[in-house]
């Protein structure tokens, strides 16, 4: 989680709230944005995204991103 | 050339007409009730298949095909992919988009292509080959396409299992409010909401109505109002200049806002008579202060349909990554982005362009925000460094106001081109803005000869200000709809007989006005409707 609340910071750092839910609801998060944040956690967590992941319900909080990155990690 | 199949028909049958709020809405909603909780998602269909049939005759057969189609499609997908066959399941998916967009092309686009091959036919001195036919489009084949294409994509990318009941497919895509003007809804979102038969209750009956109405208001009171000005203009462009050609432009950007939006709303009541929550597609754009945010407010459900569908998948494909991290590798990463962006963006906004309708002012358009958002992103740098310099300049109000402005002459000089009948009568518009401005033409009754009086811009005034006052509410945080509700008794109906006698008073009504919108809409619809 301070992983991925660590990497959010770096591409957004005007992101002050850790459990803010509406990260891509709230607009808080651009497109671009979610694009170079999939990139730094592709590179960090050894991991693939692909477009399908890119969801409202995957972005929303670092607790979903966290979510995401570990069901892509164990493979399923 | 004929837009629309029967687009008299679909004039007769739009959302703002009699026929529509006085018979077929009432006439559905009473069905609808009476009918079991089980069968009322049937007459939902029924009613939006005979409604297709009104508007469109036997073109109701693409929309049914385009339903049988997705349905087997996504349960050939879903099929191929317990057996874990890839192979099978990317087959299905790039046959299911072939066939949607194929049908598409041809209907919407084939005489334009053909045109345009033809005079490059021409430009080798050869004879042309292509027979230019124009073609009978389905209304709202723009908007069941792109429903369609998403429903594949998300069974694709597996967010949604693949619906086996057609009859919920068929009302998703046909649901009769968003049939012709959108919002583009995703299956996820409605699909379910759609079937559930909800009763209508006193709540959403009157929140409906009340929405309808005020979408009525914005429509009849300002934009069939503005109409007359902007056909004069544009019917017989060469005669105007300057400040003229700028007030035109300004009041199409206004006429297709309360056009476009109004029906939104009239769409969204309908749906909320139903107990169904359809997408929003403005959010108080005119407060952006950059263009790419401008787009995020203006017809939201079109641009996030080819976000997801087009621009990640697109951003996030190996080739334009594998570009992106090599130009990142040589410590290139601003232009890594510049270029990993106009990879991506070119084909959203191309297709954006075309999605308007076959012409080469809609493709300007396209391209026009392609390069407008591609300097925003470009001047980043610059811009962070200035705010870096001047940080009072974040949160001041002044400078708020300067990019607002700003975004809205962008916009403006956008919808002037999107307006043109071709991209020659647009270029040739935007010259001679610039070339014969004069202030003057402001006070010296120039804007007073384009077929609306002194009374009709008071009207529009006002009506835009009771909008614009709403849109600061809103763009505060407040709910205007549910603030009225909470009025006491006699101030509330107060506010609601004022909306329906301003309609009734103040909407243009009248031979001339009915004219020009019935020219507007077999020429060149002024708003989104003429994207079938």
């Amino acid at each position: 989680m301070e992983d991925v609340w660590m990497i959010l910071r770096q591409v957004e750092p005007d992101v002050d709230d850790m459990d803010c839910e509406e990260l891509i609801d709230g607009r808080i998060l651009d497109s671009f944005s979610v694009l170079e944040l999939i990139g730094r956690l592709e590179d960090y967590f050894e991991i693939r995204i692909s477009p399908g992941e890119v969801t409202a319900a995957n972005f929303n909080s670092v607790r979903s991103i966290c979510a995401m990155v570990q069901r892509l990690r164990q493979g399923e | 050339m004929p837009w629309c199949s029967g687009s008299d028909k679909g004039n007769r049958m739009a959302y703002h007409t009699a026929l529509y709020l006085v018979l077929f809405l009432p006439a559905v909603c009473l069905l609808y009730q009476l009918a079991g909780v089980r069968f009322r998602p049937w007459v939902l269909l029924g009613g939006s298949l005979v409604f297709y049939w009104c508007v469109s005759g036997a073109m109701v057969l693409y929309p049914l095909a385009a339903v049988l189609l997705i349905h087997d499609v996504g349960l050939w997908m879903e099929a191929a992919g317990k057996e874990k066959d890839e192979r099978q399941r990317k087959k299905a998916f790039v046959w299911g988009l072939a066939v949607l967009l194929g049908i598409l092309v041809w209907r919407k686009y084939g005489s334009f292509l053909a045109a345009n091959g033809n005079r490059m036919w021409r430009l080798f001195s050869l004879e042309p080959p292509f027979s230019v036919v124009p073609a009978l489009l389905p209304i709202g084949i723009s908007f069941y396409t792109l429903q369609a294409v998403g429903y594949l994509g998300d069974v694709w990318y597996k967010r949604i299992p693949a619906e086996r009941n057609v009859g919920r497919l068929g009302l998703f895509l046909t649901f009769f409010p968003c049939i012709m003007e959108g919002p583009i809804c995703r299956y996820g979102q409605t699909g379910h909401v759609l079937w559930e038969g909800r009763p209508i209750t006193w709540d959403n009956l009157t929140k409906g109505v009340r929405r309808i109405f005020w979408g009525l208001a914005k429509k009849m009171i300002v934009a069939d109002r503005l109409n007359i000005l902007v056909q004069t203009v544009y019917g017989k462009d060469e005669s105007y200049s300057g400040v003229v050609i700028g007030a035109a432009a300004c009041c199409y950007t206004i006429q297709l806002y309360m056009e476009f939006s109004g029906c939104m709303d009239m769409v969204a009541g309908s749906g909320e008579i139903f107990g169904i929550c359809l997408p929003e597609n403005f959010r108080q754009p005119f407060f952006s202060k950059t263009v790419p945010e401008f787009w995020r407010r203006w017809h939201i459900t079109l641009g996030a349909w080819f976000k997801d569908y087009m621009f990640y998948p697109i951003s996030m494909s190996p080739a334009l990554r594998g570009f992106g991290r090599r130009l990142s590798g040589k410590g290139r990463r601003r232009l890594a982005r510049l270029g990993m962006s106009a990879g991506a963006l070119f084909p959203v906004w191309l297709c954006n362009g075309l999605w308007h309708g076959p012409r080469w002012s809609f493709l300007f358009f396209g391209m026009y925000y392609f390069v407008l958002i591609l300097l925003s992103i470009g001047a980043e740098p610059w811009v962070e460094r200035w705010k870096a310099k001047y940080p009072v300049m974040g949160n001041n109000g002044v400078f708020a106001g300067v990019q607002i402005v700003r975004t809205w002459i962008l916009v403006v000089i956008g919808e002037l081109f999107f307006r043109a009948e071709g991209l020659r009568q647009g270029i040739r518009m935007f010259c001679s803005m610039i070339r014969g401005w004069r202030f003057s033409q402001l006070w010296d009754k120039s804007l007073l000869e384009l077929g609306l009086d002194r009374m009709d811009f008071v009207v529009i005034g006002v009506m835009v200000g009771a909008v614009f006052l709403v849109s600061v509410l809103n763009e505060r945080g407040r709910d205007v709809r549910q603030e009225i509700g909470r009025l006491p008794l006699p101030l509330r109906w107060g506010v609601y007989y004022g909306v329906l006698f301003g309609i009734c008073v103040f909407g243009a009504y009248g031979e001339r006005t009915m004219l020009l919108v019935r020219q507007s809409r077999t020429r060149r619809c002024p708003v989104k409707s003429h994207n079938y």
